[in-house]
């Protein structure tokens, strides 16, 4: 566990109401990226990340100070926000809108670097991501949380409620499958593109 | 306050394995955190005692939360019947702040009720309630809570009991993968068994049997069953009492009902199921006698002649959104179809007459008490034993199943050595004495061979490969494994014969002779090369045009044909590689890249295929005839 984690834990162990917005500072981000690229709304996913920060305030005032102290933070705070937004599915409260309208909000645009990299960057981070998506759930879940937002496998284990024998498991069917997608949609693109190319 | 700068460690470590895209971060909106702090804002106030009734009842679940927090201030004899209705509040965390200020007012007798919770996050704070001092609670709940589905609750619990009663606790589940004791079995069954008798006790002592009989007939017993908060159904029958439905040829359905063969039998049941066979023996010969005759009077009828209509269906088995196939496979004696079909990550096996598609029943696997695998135990293999009479299932453990009673013969764990690893894919060897298992944990993978004779296990391999899958060659002396490369190993030496150099392998199978191996890959190519040697025979290349992998394989159980699945369904010749026959009957989405099993019927005149469409948007299997062995 990083220096800065403990240090924060340590505060929240003593005051949560002191240190609890500098937990939001700094989860705020990261946890807004992952919601949002799980529910593809700015607004659900807004709701989802502000309900998860006060489901872990009111956690942490109930817990404990040595709980606290032996917290996993990240794995645990993600663990929260997935749980609120499985609930959400389970009630249908999400609304679902199409990737098209997405990309501005998702990936806005970054002045300092060169706009044709960025759009590339963008397609291929965009495809990536829709490739993940079309996935099964067991499985783009756990390629999220591995490569996109770098938990180790015992976190995952820990978020999802799995053995660390099931997410590899998971993460090696599901970038099985990803590896079978991305060679299809490449052979789609060359024939598109040898169509067009064609007199 | 200055924000703390949070850096990831894991994220250096594994930068070698990170795919090339990774995520921008995505700033949260501005108005996220005077958001949530703005709705904690009156949480933070201090409540007179005599507003604390009040804002339990206020619509914002933060504030009752909150006012929960304050009810320490309260008299007890007071707050106590507050905490009470709050333990009934629809949001979890309500009811898990009710379930902290009640342990801390030392009245756990509410908890208990509590540990049933759906939610993890109320059972998390009962366990840690329960742990507080002063509460004298009894240690089994916590014991209990160690075999909890969650998670977050079964660690709460390991930590509340290293604090309370520390010789009782288990040990830490990381400390156990660091330090593998090489060939130790589970050794905890009398903790488990302990726990879950507790369990049964406490209900009883609630009034809540842990089973109730809801629903009583001549046909069926369904059994209600109260798990973590979590009602299951069980419909009891035996195997004589199995449904007669059948479907129409060509029909689909979706969600079939859920069906475990009996549990328990009566003298007077065992009388009823007697009369019951008796009856439909009688009725289903006479049908079969009208049928036939019937058939016979028919122009192009099959009975009686060679004639297979290549392609034509028999029926779809359609299973519906939000479920996933894991795998297929057909019982030796060709009678009985398994799959193994689940919603997420709970797949069940499902068995139904092959030739019909009726009869279906579906075994549940139990949730396992071993804390070393998965809770939530579910089918992502299956495998016949070969003389038909056994099922096994696996994903964390291996089940074994009678496939006669439904019952659970035995289960088979990896051993700690494996690094707490989890069976994911399972074969037995053709005398059906053995059975492999090829695991994967943290920080190995592996293949773990089990004596069925004796339980024992025999045999473990390590790994070179990421997550090897595995056949057993049809005389019992080969495994193949296929991960980054496919590998043939003698057995029961455990050495490497021959390696087969093809990237992106997804399927291999053997031929009946074991003397070759069919391996179809991410290309659109299937190879066929020498098991022994290694050395490529044929690649047939009826795919690579389609743009889309070759996902399955199979081999006619003469050895002349060859079944492979890419955007349809091609039968060949593994001779020559000529093509013999396409069935387009499946496979609507072009170039969707899912799951596309295929079975060959053991007298070779059937074809099973699967699709499964993507983000388990559900999917069918259908039953198809194949070519005749005369047009290869």
């Amino acid at each position: 566990m990083e220096t800065d984690t403990i240090d924060l834990l340590a505060v929240l162990a003593t005051d949560v109401d002191r240190a609890f917005e500098a937990l939001v500072f700094i989860y705020q981000d990261q946890l807004y990226t992952f919601v949002l690229r799980q529910v593809r709304s700015p607004q659900d996913a807004e709701d989802i990340v502000q309900e998860t920060f006060l489901q872990v305030y009111h956690a942490l005032k109930r817990y404990p100070p040595e709980r606290i102290r032996s917290l996993a933070l990240r794995p645990w705070i993600y663990k929260i926000a997935r749980y609120i937004w499985y609930n959400r599915l389970r009630h249908n409260k999400l609304q679902q809108i199409s990737l098209e309208t997405m990309e501005d909000t998702m990936f806005p645009e970054q002045e300092e670097e060169r706009p044709d990299i960025l759009v590339e960057e963008l397609e291929a981070r965009h495809e990536l991501e829709a490739l993940v998506k079309q996935l099964p759930l067991h499985y783009s879940e756990a390629i999220s949380l591995y490569y996109f937002e770098h938990f180790t496998y015992q976190e995952i284990a820990y978020l999802l409620n799995q053995s660390m024998g099931t997410v590899k498991a998971h993460l090696h069917r599901g970038i099985q499958r990803l590896r079978q997608a991305c060679i299809t949609r490449e052979h789609e693109t060359r024939s598109i593109d040898g169509t067009n190319a064609a007199p | 306050m200055e924000p703390m700068q949070h850096h990831n460690s894991s994220q250096s470590a594994r930068s070698k394995q990170q795919p090339s895209s990774p995520p921008a971060r995505i700033p949260a909106p501005p108005s996220l955190l005077p958001a949530v702090l703005h709705r904690l804002g009156p949480n933070r106030e201090t409540l007179p005692v005599e507003q604390l009734s009040a804002a339990l009842a206020y619509p914002d679940w933060s504030v009752r939360a909150s006012a929960i927090h304050q009810l320490e201030t309260m008299e007890k004899r007071m707050a106590i019947p507050l905490l009470q209705t709050a333990l009934q509040d629809e949001h979890a965390a309500v009811r898990a702040a009710a379930v902290a200020m009640l342990g801390k007012l030392g009245e756990y007798t509410f908890l208990l009720e509590s540990l049933g919770d759906s939610d993890w996050q109320v059972r998390e704070a009962a366990v840690l309630a329960l742990g507080m001092p002063g509460t004298h609670a009894p240690i089994e709940p916590l014991l209990a809570a160690q075999h909890d589905p969650d998670a977050a609750v079964r660690e709460a619990a390991q930590y509340t009991l290293l604090r309370t009663h520390p010789t009782k606790a288990f040990p830490l589940i990381d400390t156990r993968a660091q330090q593998p004791i090489d060939g130790e079995m589970d050794n905890r069954p009398a903790l488990s068994f302990q726990a879950a008798e507790w369990q049964a006790q406490r209900e009883s002592e609630n009034g809540l049997t842990n089973e109730h009989v809801v629903l009583e007939s001549g046909q069926t017993k369904q059994i209600i069953v109260h798990i973590g908060g979590i009602k299951h159904m069980k419909e009891v029958m035996t195997p004589e009492q199995m449904p007669t439905r059948r479907f129409a040829p060509e029909e689909g359905r979706t969600t079939p009902a859920r069906r475990t063969p009996r549990l328990k039998f009566t003298p007077l049941w065992r009388t009823l199921s007697i009369c019951a066979a008796i009856v439909v023996v009688v009725v289903n010969i006479a049908a079969w006698g009208i049928l036939t005759q019937l058939h016979h009077g028919q122009p192009g009828s099959r009975a009686g002649t060679a004639t297979i209509q290549a392609g034509k269906r028999l029926y779809t088995y359609s299973f519906g959104k939000g479920k996933a196939m894991n795998d297929l496979a057909w019982s030796p004696d060709g009678k009985h179809m398994a799959a193994a079909i689940g919603e997420e990550a709970h797949g069940t096996v499902h068995i139904w007459d092959a030739t019909t598609g009726g009869h279906e029943v579906i075994y549940t696997p139990s949730p396992g008490s071993n804390q070393h695998v998965d809770p939530a135990v579910y089918a992502t293999s299956i495998a016949w034993s070969p003389d038909g009479k056994r099922l096994a299932s696996a994903i964390g453990d291996v089940q074994v199943w009678d496939v006669a009673t439904g019952r659970i013969l035995t289960r088979y764990f990896p051993p700690l050595s494996s690094g707490l690893g989890t069976v994911n894919t399972i074969a037995w060897s053709p005398d059906g004495k053995y059975l492999a298992g090829v695991f994967a944990s943290w920080n190995s993978n592996g293949i773990c061979i089990w004596d069925t004779r004796t339980g024992k296990l025999v045999r473990m391999f390590q790994s070179n490969n990421e997550m090897p899958s595995r056949a057993w060659s049809p005389n019992g002396k080969y495994l193949l494994t296929i991960g980054s490369a496919v590998e043939v190993w003698s057995m029961p030496a455990g050495q490497l014969v021959s390696t087969h150099p093809q990237h992106y392998v997804l399927n291999a199978a053997w031929s009946p002779d074991s003397t070759r191996i069919a391996s179809a890959d991410g290309n659109g190519t299937v190879q066929i090369w020498d098991a022994l040697t290694g050395h490529g025979l044929l690649t047939y290349k009826g795919h690579a045009n389609q743009g889309t992998t070759v996902e399955a394989v199979a081999w006619s159980p003469d050895g002349k044909r060859l079944v492979s699945s890419g955007s349809d369904i091609q039968v060949w010749n593994a001779t020559t590689g000529k093509l013999i026959f396409v069935y387009t009957g499946q496979h609507s989405s072009k170039g969707s890249p899912y799951l596309r099993p295929l079975a060959w019927s053991p007298n070779g005149k059937l074809i099973a295929s699967g699709e499964q469409q993507p983000r388990d948007a559900g999917g069918n299997i259908q039953v198809w005839e194949a070519v005749s062995s005369n047009a290869a």
